[in-house]
């Protein structure tokens, strides 16, 4: 057999086992794997033998092996329900669509990437508003992506009306609600928020102008229109000007810190204790506004109760992307589409709300009572890698971050302090969480070895071939960072 | 200077707590909030720690398992083994 098993003009594909255990290898496929059509589904309804069901359209191949990869998934992890792999478009470029792992976000955001579904038990359709059902009723927990190319596709699934519902449905049951962004593509549309406390550390450094970056910032706050707003000017012995000079605006607070070094944890978490809004945004005192909508846009997120951080795009002053959420490859945080232009990041789909392990705390929209249960950013972080150990305490809680790229703001990045990452800080962080694997990060463009292209890293180099590996879920596992994990206590040599 | 007395140094009952240098000892409400919010970041973060720790105590449970191996085919430990057999049938 040549391994590619063309469907006939209907719908799913059974995975056949014997209940006994896997067949042997390169057994007789034929026992294994039936294509099905309308006439024969009760036949399979009356096999007790099927463990699995493959969801495609009728145009969709599968590749060698990936039926015996499949079924040995599908044995071995007995707690997950739902399987997708990676896909290959045809006419053969070389180039796959690589997925990361399961996130509802992306099943809202982009639906027809739902080109296949491996669900398990009999199931007798396997439309695209079938697979969208499917995936709506399946924990998001017991639901695994496998970073392998496991079809061939003629083209994206076509969303027809009953996907369409289907996808609303879903939407609804996140309490969110769609507005069409491009064919197949959406976005959330904005919430009102009512209420918000915006938390701004700033030691009123000056720009190029000679007018502290800060006025700015505020700026961007108070164009938002939010009812209750209240903007919270953390300051210390370092600022530069007379805070109550910056702005007569009665929403604006001064918070002055306890004199000591500057911490910018501790900074936020005074703010965070302030606070008197349930919803709160981090933000640095170096941004700039672009549209007046940004809070809402990221606002839309958090009705969504399994949300616990909401970042934004950032762009440099020449508007290419800065931030769009971060990735994290060998432990080290990374920027993913750094330098690309919006068009670009269209291109890549990464201009669409997408689930990250982490956003920076440069701008980051949270519920306050989410950030005090996790105690707030780490004090013993006072630099780096706090926003990073925040969004990892948050996913620990069981909560999702998400970017949403139409939130925009230009960021002067580190105008306002060098960028310096400290060794013993780069020590806590890492004997804190070890090597976090990246659910959202494909395995494909993983350089373990290459420390020069690590920066490069995020999405800007060509996958790897071969990058086979086993399936992996939303949950985020701490492990041993052999590489950099010192014997000695990670908190030597802070001062 | 003579006659005068020695001068005392004003003594502390026993019974009097020292007062504690710990924030959580503290009354003041910003430093008590201040220190239960670095408790729930501690205990946010152990969980991360514990999951390192525990693949470090497998792998070091690993290397003993792989140099007891070691060990036991090593013709040292044979010949011990030897001589203690030939000791036991004296």
């Amino acid at each position: 057999m040549s391994g590619r098993y063309r469907h006939d003009t209907l719908m799913a594909l059974l995975l056949i086992v014997s209940e006994l255990g896997l067949p042997p290898p390169d057994s007789n496929l034929a026992r294994s794997v039936r294509e099905t059509d309308a006439a024969n589904h009760a036949t399979f309804a009356a096999d007790s033998n099927v463990i699995a069901t493959l969801m495609t359209d009728s145009t969709s191949t599968v590749t060698p092996g990936a039926i015996e990869r499949l079924i040995e998934h599908m044995t071995h992890f007995a707690d997950l329900d739902a399987l997708y792999g990676d896909s290959d478009v045809e006419p053969d470029d070389g180039t796959a669509i690589l997925r990361p792992a399961w996130s509802p976000l992306r099943l809202m955001t982009m639906p027809t990437d739902l080109d296949h579904l491996i669900v398990r038990g009999q199931h007798l359709s396997g439309s695209l508003s079938d697979r969208i059902h499917a995936l709506t009723r399946i924990d998001a927990g017991r639901i695994g992506h496998v970073p392998d190319v496991l079809v061939r596709i003629a083209g994206p699934p076509d969303l027809d009306t009953a996907a369409r519902e289907a996808l609303d449905r879903a939407a609804e049951a996140r309490s969110v609600a769609l507005e069409a962004l491009r064919p197949d593509r959406f976005g959330l549309v904005p919430a009102k928020l009512e209420a918000v406390s915006i938390i701004i550390p700033t030691a009123a450094t000056t720009g190029a102008d000679g007018r502290p970056l800060v006025e700015n910032a505020i700026t961007a706050c108070l164009a938002t229109e939010i009812d209750e707003l209240e903007v919270l000017l953390v300051v210390g012995d370092e600022c530069q000007v007379d805070p109550a000079a910056l702005t007569t605006d009665p929403r604006v607070q001064v918070v002055r810190r306890p004199p000591g070094n500057w911490n910018f944890s501790a900074a936020i978490n005074l703010g965070i204790l302030r606070a008197s809004h349930p919803t709160v945004l981090v933000l640095n005192d170096d941004v700039e506004l672009v549209e007046t909508d940004w809070i809402a846009r990221m606002a839309s997120h958090l009705a969504d109760p399994t949300v616990g951080a909401v970042g934004a795009l950032l762009l440099y002053p020449d508007l290419t992307c800065q931030h769009v959420g971060m990735v994290t490859d060998d432990a080290f945080p990374l920027h993913p589409h750094v330098g690309r232009t919006i068009e670009q990041l269209e291109a890549f789909d990464a201009d669409l709300a997408h689930d990250r392990i982490a956003v920076t705390a440069a701008c980051l929209l949270a519920r306050r009572a989410d950030l005090l249960a996790v105690g707030g950013f780490c004090e013993e972080l006072p630099f780096g890698f706090n926003d990073v150990d925040l969004c990892f305490k948050l996913h620990r809680m069981g909560l999702r971050i998400v970017v949403e790229p139409r939130a925009r703001l230009i960021h002067f990045e580190s105008a306002s302090r060098p960028p310096v990452t400290r060794p013993w800080e780069w020590d806590h962080f890492v004997s804190r969480w070890g090597d976090v694997v990246d659910p959202w990060y494909h395995p494909a463009y993983h350089r373990p070895d290459d420390p020069n292209d690590r920066r490069r890293n995020a999405d800007h180099l060509a996958p790897i071939q071969p990058y086979r590996s086993l399936p992996r879920t939303a949950v985020i596992r701490s492990r041993v960072h052999h590489a950099r994990l010192r014997a000695t206590n990670p908190a030597d040599g802070a001062s | 200077m003579p006659g005068s007395e020695p001068p005392t140094q004003p003594t502390v009952p026993a019974r009097v707590p020292s007062v504690s240098a710990d924030p959580i000892d503290s009354d003041d409400p910003v430093a008590l909030r201040a220190e239960i919010l670095a408790l729930r970041d501690q205990l946010a973060a152990a969980d991360g720690g514990k999951e390192i720790l525990e693949d470090l105590v497998a792998e070091h449970e690993r290397h003993i398992a792989e140099l007891a191996n070691e060990l036991a085919r090593n013709p040292v430990m044979r010949i011990g083994r030897a001589l203690r057999r030939r000791l036991r049938r004296r």
